[in-house]
């Protein structure tokens, strides 16, 4: 209050204007805000947490990638095989979103090429069909597969 | 709970280093004791960015215990050259902006709680920034670690392996610190970073701006949903405008004062900068320029030294990267400078500039830019106000060099703009926001 008694009128002025462009603003953004929250809020954590972007959600397996998580040891390097059939049904960008969530949901275990991972995730394909040799075990999702090799 | 306390230790440790950092500068005298937090914070978050990349590059891990020992260096340097340094500096006798930092934890509140509970779902938060970070935590020992060679081959050329790990560094120092890679917690860390700006510029600017217009000024920020959009995001262009910004300001002062503390806190947050993201290459060269024409126009060209000096020091910062880069021949596959392509993409600069500005003027942030241009404007046709000048000399090199960046784009230049312009230009709305009540104040007024 003693601040607002020593301005002068002009600086009273300059700040009532300031406040009025954020009286005016701040509603819809806290508004928004907390449709954010609780939007977040009605879902599990496990939800949360696997909440992904539309491209991801396309040109990724969520099931199977919760399976690799849970079975591909936290060092362990691991590849990625697509048919080319696979690849023709998803658009550019679902591919390269659905490639990086891979990753990010991934990690710590790092994507190498196929000949250096005993671990591959084949999508659209059987582990046969997509030339896979070597196997150890298999595991099926949906339409995918977690394939351990030797 | 275990993940917060993780985090907030973590900035308590930024704080900590920050303030090693205050202390060899001559800062830290400056200010009044709660005045230290914000500019400590975002000190220690520039030092900690610059540091720590050229660190894993060498094989040591960014732990808390790395950056522990970190700041215990800092610390002691810091103390050591406050000793040796002949007297201390007045302390400046304004408040300690207490009861704004209140009022802007009031306003920010919703947006902290989403932020701590928002999922990671932006393409370049999972594709590069929080992937690499979760990468470098995952491979990470106590001291040694980090960075997996697998991690630059090909299959990760979506994640931008050209681009400085800055901001990695950090979050991965936060995941080892959280015990865990949290990655709905970590958006916090973006929200603090801008938290730590708006106590800097209260900080810096409480001497040269009237404390009402200083409140309502970091109060505007405050209500622009592109900002709250930008923090939830977990992208870089947050946390590089923070610095960048600040170090704007710091430049600003040595300009005005002269003081050489505040050009090495300018410094070392413009490095900071450039350890964040690619743009900070081209906003320090702005700000460096801006500053040396100013210094001309004032005809004090004997502090030019002193400034190529500063902006020497930067430049060095960016060669453990650079050479990190070259070293795996990294290339930008959006971006990469050629005049040819410039030229041949010139019929684009009016959809570039159409674009920009109209961010700037968008409705997602509260006139900010425009009343910034406008009182800006008054000052200089009605006083010949420097200040005024040198902020829209500053603002429109800015956006001179992000047009420039467009025009040296690899790829569509319109889709380029479509996925980025918005956040391309938090940086200069952040400026103008900064700058807003140190501009209204020379003009209805004295700072008191």
């Amino acid at each position: 209050m003693r601040v607002w008694r020593r301005s002068s009128g002009a600086q009273r002025a300059a700040f009532l204007g300031l406040l009025l462009l954020v009286v005016l603003w701040l509603p819809g953004t806290l508004a928004s805000d907390i449709r954010g929250l609780r939007s977040s809020l009605r879902q599990s954590s496990r939800a949360r947490a696997e909440a992904t972007g539309p491209g991801a959600r396309a040109g990724s397996d969520l099931a199977l990638l919760r399976l690799a998580r849970a079975t591909i040891p936290a060092g362990a390097p691991y590849a990625v095989l697509t048919t080319s059939a696979w690849r023709r049904q998803r658009s550019a960008t679902a591919r390269e979103s659905g490639a990086s969530w891979t990753q990010f949901a991934l990690a710590p275990r790092v994507q190498v090429a196929r000949r250096a991972a005993r671990w591959v995730l084949v999508l659209g394909a059987s582990p046969r069909a997509a030339g896979v040799a070597g196997r150890v075990h298999a595991w099926r999702s949906g339409g995918d597969w977690l394939v351990q090799t030797r | 709970m275990r993940s917060l306390v993780g985090l907030l230790g973590a900035n308590a440790l930024l704080a900590l280093l920050g303030s090693g950092a205050l202390l060899a500068t001559g800062t830290w005298d400056r200010l009044r004791p709660w005045s230290r937090v914000g500019p400590a914070l975002l000190a220690g978050f520039a030092l900690a960015a610059v540091v720590l990349p050229p660190l894993i590059y060498a094989g040591v891990s960014p732990t808390p215990l790395v950056a522990g020992m970190l700041t215990v260096a800092v610390m002691l340097a810091g103390l050591l050259v406050r000793r040796r340094r002949a007297g201390h500096a007045e302390a400046d006798a304004s408040g300690h902006g207490l009861a704004v930092a209140v009022l802007l934890a009031v306003l920010l509140l919703p947006m902290l709680l989403r932020a701590a509970f928002e999922p990671l779902v932006k393409f370049d938060a999972y594709a590069n920034w929080s992937l690499k970070a979760k990468l470098l935590y995952g491979h990470g020992g106590l001291v040694l670690g980090g960075l997996d060679d697998r991690m630059s081959s090909a299959l990760y050329a979506v994640s931008h392996r050209e681009y400085p790990i800055g901001l990695p560094a950090l979050e991965a120092l936060d995941f080892h610190a959280m015990g865990g890679a949290d990655a709905q917690l970590i958006h916090l860390q973006f929200a603090i970073a801008l938290g730590a700006l708006m106590a800097t510029a209260w900080s810096l600017l409480r001497p040269h701006a009237h404390p009402l217009l200083l409140a309502g000024g970091l109060c505007l920020p405050a209500a622009a949903p592109s900002l709250h959009t930008q923090v939830l995001a977990a992208y870089a262009d947050v946390p590089l405008a923070c610095l960048w910004v600040a170090a704007a300001l710091a430049l600003g002062l040595w300009l005005r004062s002269g003081r050489s503390d505040l050009l090495a806190l300018a410094a070392l947050l413009a490095a900071g900068a450039l350890a964040i993201k690619q743009e900070g290459i081209v906003l320090d060269v702005a700000l460096f320029a801006v500053a040396a024409v100013v210094l001309l126009a004032a005809r004090q060209a004997a502090r030019l030294p002193a400034l190529a000096l500063a902006f020497g020091a930067v430049a060095a910062t960016a060669i453990p990267w650079q050479a990190y880069v070259r070293h795996h021949g990294f290339h930008d596959a959006d971006i990469a400078p050629s005049l040819g392509r410039s030229g041949d993409q010139l019929d684009q600069l009016p959809e570039i500039l159409h674009r920009l500005g109209a961010q700037l003027v968008w409705l997602k942030w509260p006139a900010i830019v425009p009343l910034a241009v406008v009182v800006a404007g008054v000052l200089v046709v009605r006083r010949r106000d420097r200040i005024a000048a040198s902020y829209l000399l500053l603002l429109a090199a800015a956006l001179t060099v992000l047009a420039v960046v467009y025009l040296n784009a690899r790829v569509y230049i319109p889709a380029l703009l479509e996925r980025s312009a918005e956040r391309v230009v938090i940086a200069p709305v952040l400026l103008s926001a900064i700058a807003l009540p140190m501009l209204l104040t020379r003009l209805v007024g004295t700072p008191d």
